[in-house]
């Protein structure tokens, strides 16, 4: 069972997307779970941005019962100390991931994308970090979720769903 | 490499998330003594770190190992240091924290110059197998011989003869004569004459004219003209028709040519290599081959040991061929079991280098992990002795294979055989037993 956590205030059609995405790529069951606070202590006052690693070490502390992976869903920036942000965050073949909507609600030449292709980009994100937990690393294959993103442009063109091979070890790793 | 934990946790975790091995140092003599323990295709190198700065680890990283990469990053960024870490070789300059985009850049970009770089040394490699002999392997004495023989031989005219099993490489040393010789900038053809029938055959050799004959649509040069200056190699040399030993003999001491359908002559310039597998000598004696072509053909003798006569060599080849078709089936297979080896220094190997090869090749092939074991040799089977052979025949063997071995030291082969030094004279005498080139 897969578990969404939508942190601090998020658009509300946002986890029911990312739930939906989920349920169609890897055929598991996904629950929206209640709403948690963000974790103040991670803002980084000097980035002014939240710290990623620091926020899925708290959720880290929480008690999931029943969910074999958590994807977080917040709407402010993060960043983990080696990039100025990051769209996702994940424990490769952990538990927990973590996803920031901040910088998916704008294009890459500053204008606002449509909201259907907001909702699409979380999707993606949710997808990416939690191929990762299914212990999936990052795909040369272009047509891949697993994909690595580094850009908004970079993300739209990636697609729904896993390459053949990441697909033969996802089956892999589940058995 | 860099002082601060938290960076290089994260950067653990993100080349872990492209499933790289990676390995992480807080310092510079850390890093050197990672470095001195195993390789590294790429490192990320902090500028500001205790006891070494990032970029006198660079200089060191790229003096004592040229083939790793090396990308500076640094918070505090500043032309100089820019300019220095591009001078001393790095790869790339970043500054910290680096966008996600910028840094799956480049690692794309050094992945690509990693890959032109492999690409670079193969295809070198390949283009060196051609022109020099190097693919030759093997040090065992005849083979030593050989490569002292091959130069000398390259540097005159005269025709060759290569004598040997099949599969011992008589064109690889037909090439490597070429490749020597001042011949060498000029082209080395190749004739298989016991795979093309005689008409055929004399078209390919002399060519045709238009309408010499059914199906000629136009005129064709011949090999012996298209060679012009080079070398011609011919293989099989003891399947040529009496007809086309008579034809070459004629073209050897006239240097002139006339194509089918044509009166005019052409003259013509190559040096020829002949090779068999057959005892040439015999099929004199049996009225099959002529003996003035012989003669014409055979000024200098090149003997070929067959692979069982020089097994010393057998585990350098195995390496050789390994090598060759890891790099061919990206199958990482480098490593032999004692029981493998064993296993191949006992086989006959009647199908010479060729046979070893296609074994290796099959191994690697079917291999499941990076270590042959006898296992994966299992098809081949145990030469049994041949009933047909003389008692003497088999004596003369032994005794050329024991001679060859000890590098014809008479003394010392003497006393593996059990005979004294005039004995296994006077059998090198009666036998008539050579040395082999």
């Amino acid at each position: 069972m897969i578990g969404v956590v939508p942190l601090g205030e998020v658009p509300a059609l946002v986890p029911n997307v990312i739930a939906a995405n989920i349920t169609a790529c890897y055929k598991r069951p996904v629950d929206i779970l209640p709403v948690r606070p963000v974790p103040e202590d991670a803002f980084d006052q000097a980035r002014l941005s939240y710290n990623a690693g620091h926020i899925i070490n708290r959720l880290d502390t929480v008690a999931f019962g029943g969910y074999a992976k958590i994807v977080g869903v917040m709407a402010l920036d993060m960043f983990i100390p080696i990039f100025n942000h990051v769209y996702g965050q994940a424990v490769q073949g952990g538990c927990l991931a973590l996803i920031s909507l901040f910088r998916l609600n704008k294009n890459a030449n500053g204008s606002m994308p449509l909201p259907a292709l907001f909702y699409e980009r979380s999707a993606k994100v949710a997808l990416h970090e939690l191929g990762h937990l299914f212990n999936l690393f990052h795909c040369n294959e272009k047509r891949c979720i697993m994909h690595f993103s580094g850009a908004i442009d970079d993300l739209d063109r990636i697609p729904f769903h896993l390459c053949r091979d990441c697909e033969r070890r996802l089956g892999q790793h589940v058995q | 490499m860099d002082d601060e934990l938290i960076v290089r946790e994260s950067l653990l975790s993100w080349f872990g998330k492209y499933g790289h091995e990676v390995d992480t140092a807080a310092s510079g003599p850390e890093a050197l003594e990672k470095l001195e323990a195993k390789s590294f295709d790429l490192l990320f190198v902090d500028i500001k770190m205790p006891g070494m700065d990032g970029l006198d680890l660079l200089e060191r990283v790229k003096e004592a190992y040229p083939d790793t990469l090396v990308v500076i990053i640094t918070a505090f960024g500043s032309i100089e240091s820019a300019v220095r870490a591009m001078r001393s070789g790095a790869s790339d300059y970043l500054l910290k924290p680096f966008k996600p985009d910028q840094l799956a850049l480049v690692m794309e970009r050094i992945l690509c110059q990693q890959k032109i770089t492999s690409d670079y040394h193969y295809v070198k490699g390949c283009l060196e197998q051609i022109t020099r002999f190097d693919n030759i392997i093997g040090q065992s004495a005849p083979m030593k011989r050989l490569y002292a023989f091959i130069p000398e031989v390259a540097q005159n005219d005269s025709t060759v003869l290569i004598t040997g099993e099949t599969g011992t490489g008589k064109e690889l040393v037909a090439k490597a004569i070429h490749a020597k010789s001042p011949r060498a900038q000029l082209p080395f053809i190749a004739i298989n004459c016991g795979a093309l029938p005689d008409t055929l055959m004399e078209s390919e050799l002399f060519g045709h004219r238009k309408g010499a004959f059914t199906g000629a649509g136009h005129s064709r040069k011949g090999f012996l003209e298209v060679v012009s200056g080079g070398t011609l190699f011919l293989d099989e040399v003891g399947d040529t028709s009496a007809k086309m030993q008579v034809d070459l003999l004629r073209v050897l001491e006239d240097k002139t040519i006339f194509s089918v359908g044509s009166n005019t002559p052409v003259a013509v310039d190559f040096r020829l290599i002949s090779a068999t597998r057959k005892d040439l000598d015999a099929c004199i004696q049996a009225g099959q081959f002529r003996e003035d072509f012989f003669y014409r053909i055979n000024v200098i003798r090149v003997c070929l040991p067959p692979l069982r006569e020089r097994k010393d060599d057998i585990p350098l080849l195995l390496e050789h061929f390994m090598e060759k078709f890891s790099h061919e089936t990206t199958k990482h297979v480098d490593r032999v079991r004692p029981d493998a080896i064993s296993l191949l220094m006992s086989y006959d190997w009647p199908g010479n280098v060729r046979e070893l090869e296609n074994a290796v090749e099959r191994a690697v092939v079917l291999s499941k992990s990076r270590t042959l074991a006898a296992t994966d040799f299992s098809f081949l089977r145990p030469t049994p002795l041949c009933c047909g052979q003389t008692l003497k025949s088999i004596q003369k063997a032994h005794i050329l294979k024991v001679l060859e071995e000890q590098d014809w030291q008479i003394t010392r082969s003497a006393k593996i055989l059990g005979i004294n030094r005039a004995t296994l004279h006077k059998i090198i005498k009666r036998d008539n037993l050579k040395r082999r080139t």
